[in-house]
């Protein structure tokens, strides 16, 4: 599958060493340090991480919707469809936003506006993309039955839906405009199995549909598995591997990834205690030197404390950030054996 | 789309209930704040209709009846000029009642804008336009108004701008701190991330969510004012005679006190009447528009 990507001469997505800081009084967070990506379109790609590793700010970052006071990406530059984002006007910035890329937020019960009816802040952002062709409220009762819910509830108000409905305006919201890049941020985390379930087949139905690309930011592993083309897993702002889903599941190579899979209760066993990875992520203002996983890692040396650590390319396109692989596998299969 | 057709299943019939709609059903049931409502329509009703109600005008001398105690013919009885009380009364709510909502309406207008501003920009904006609101807020609201009447001079729309003035950075202030909240939403930033312009994240996202207690604040800052412009009055400066605001009724009132209390006592009651009946409306608007007791 990677394979296939590179032969991709530009993908539709491309990020290069994106760095993005938050200024905060004297304290400065180093939210993003030098993430690259490539999303081909039509694919899936999740972004995995605990919280704060910088997930959603790389999410916004690609919009542009990064806060005003505070925020700045100091360094890198990402392609849409070959054009530098980082660089395009506002004017021009107003063309991609919503329209051609468009982002699921992931909190249903706020991201929707309460003193407005649902139909009208869908027809919003139709009204605000489209020329006089679409009629804003006929394509907005559209969305409503394409997301499953009855065009008679356009004039109803969020606190009247549940919050599955909600999340699946919100769905209906970001894919008005047929946009070619959907952002989906925890799109199903505050949602229940059954509905998440019901929301994720729905995404991607229409993503099947319309060739979209998605960028999934999740922590949830299964998720990931179930509709996840490649997989990056992000640490202090950093991707520590990056590779297909089934080069990621079945051989996690970076300690981390290691870590959040052994963090998966087992199913089958009889388990007292969940296995957590020692300690806590680092302090974002206060990253610690070389590796930013070193200080938790049970394998690191103090060639891990060393900057400069580069993607180690194991397989097709499977590339991990860590200098003592090989002694890992080693040890490892050692371990096995015992 | 198999997974997902069973919400279509859902009653089609839910009613369509607009926010005005819920509030007024909430409102209706506190019969408290709809006994204030009815006062206040009543009251607006009986001033607007002074003319076709009452047989007298409000500046109509009879001298043959000064000081007349309240009886069939002067309802409220009359005052030291022989006019007739109730009529004044009545064409009084005209001025008070006018002049409360206006200059509560023109500071929540500018106070709001203030307010949208500095509360959604943040930052160096914030703080010119609060250290603005600072000094004005730094005088005393009676002295501020006193100055500002002297010098624009008495008079009905000099009142309302004295009164306004001295409203603003309370509005402002409320405003601010409620954008603040709300800025910070999740639907703010779906709003950008649709490509909505400031301003209209501004109008149409975030005042409608920043209302709730704007109203409240203004129903009882209408009451506020109607004293406040009965005391202006009173020290001489907002309405001038002959036209019958209460407050000035009150004051050119205050000299028969002991000899003729009706004089004072029914002016009072009218503004001790208004001013209940909008603090009573103001707390039931406080509890219907509380997004903790919806549904």
């Amino acid at each position: 599958m990677a394979k296939e990507m590179k032969k991709e001469e530009s993908p539709f997505l491309q990020i290069k060493d994106l760095v993005v800081e938050y200024k905060s009084d004297d304290q400065i967070v180093h939210a993003v340090n030098g993430v690259s990506l490539n999303l081909g379109k039509g694919r899936t790609l999740g972004l995995v991480g605990e919280t704060g590793a910088g997930k959603t700010t790389i999410a916004k970052s690609i919009m542009r919707i990064l806060p005003d006071v505070g925020a700045k990406i100091t360094g890198g530059e990402i392609f849409l469809d070959g054009r530098n984002v980082l660089e395009l006007s506002e004017t021009e910035m107003r063309k991609i936003r919503g329209n051609t890329v468009s982002m699921i937020f992931q909190d249903p019960m706020t991201a929707l506006n309460p003193v407005q009816r649902v139909g009208d802040q869908i027809a919003e952002v139709v009204r605000l993309h489209n020329d006089e062709k679409v009629n804003p409220e006929k394509r907005a009762k559209e969305m409503l039955e394409i997301v499953g819910i009855p065009a008679e509830r356009y004039y109803e108000y969020p606190h009247q839906f549940s919050g599955g409905m909600k999340q699946r305006v919100v769905i209906a919201i970001a894919l008005a405009c047929n946009p070619d890049l959907l952002l989906a941020d925890e799109a199903t985390t505050a949602l229940d199995v059954t509905i998440q379930a019901q929301v994720m087949d729905l995404i991607g139905e229409l993503q099947k549909k319309y060739n979209t690309a998605m960028i999934l930011i999740t922590h949830d592993m299964g998720i990931v598995a179930q509709v996840c083309d490649d997989v990056a897993i992000i640490y202090a702002g950093q991707i520590l591997e990056y590779g297909s889903k089934e080069q990621i599941f079945d051989y996690p190579t970076h300690p981390y990834t290691i870590g959040l899979f052994g963090a998966i209760p087992s199913m089958s066993g009889d388990e007292m205690w969940l296995h957590p990875i020692d300690g806590l992520p680092p302090d974002p203002t206060n990253l610690p030197e070389g590796c930013p996983f070193s200080p938790r890692c049970q394998y690191a040396s103090d060639m891990c404390r060393k900057d400069g650590i580069g993607f180690h390319m194991t397989e097709d396109g499977h590339q991990c950030r860590c200098c003592r692989i090989e002694e890992i596998k080693k040890m490892k299969r050692e371990e096995d054996q015992k | 789309m198999a997974s997902v057709t069973m919400t279509k299943t859902a009653s089609p019939k839910v009613k369509r209930q607009s926010e005005f709609a819920r509030v007024m059903k909430q409102l209706s049931k506190n019969k408290i704040a709809m006994a204030g409502l009815v006062i206040l329509i009543i009251e607006c009703l009986l001033a607007a209709l002074a003319p076709l109600i009452m047989p007298y005008g409000y500046a109509e001398m009879d001298l043959t009846q000064t000081f007349a105690t309240p009886s069939l013919t002067h309802l409220f009885g009359c005052d030291d000029m022989g006019r007739d009380i109730f009529s004044r009364v009545l064409y009084g709510g005209r001025f008070s009642i006018s002049i409360g909502i206006l200059a509560v309406l023109i500071s929540v207008v500018i106070g709001m804008i203030i307010g949208a501003l500095a509360g959604y920009f943040g930052g160096m904006t914030d703080n010119i336009l609060m250290r603005f609101l600072d000094i004005v807020q730094a005088i005393p609201g009676m002295l501020l108004m006193i100055v500002i009447s002297a010098v624009l001079g008495p008079g009905f729309v000099n009142t309302i701008i004295a009164l306004s003035v001295s409203n603003i950075p309370g509005m402002a202030r409320m405003l601010r701190a409620q954008m603040m909240k709300e800025r910070d939403n999740e639907y703010i930033e779906a709003a950008q991330s649709i490509n909505c312009s400031k301003m209209r994240i501004i109008v149409s996202h975030l005042l409608p969510n920043c209302l709730s207690p704007i109203i409240v604040q203004a129903t009882m800052g209408v009451a506020q004012t109607i004293t406040m412009a009965a005391s202006l009055s009173f020290i001489g400066l907002g309405v001038q005679p002959p036209a019958p605001e209460w407050g000035a009724m009150l004051s050119a009132a205050r000299s028969f006190i002991r000899q003729a209390p009706h004089l004072v006592i029914f002016p009072g009651l009218a503004i001790a009447i208004t001013v209940l009946a909008l603090n009573l409306l103001g707390d039931g608007l406080r509890d219907a528009l509380d997004p903790k007791l919806k549904n």
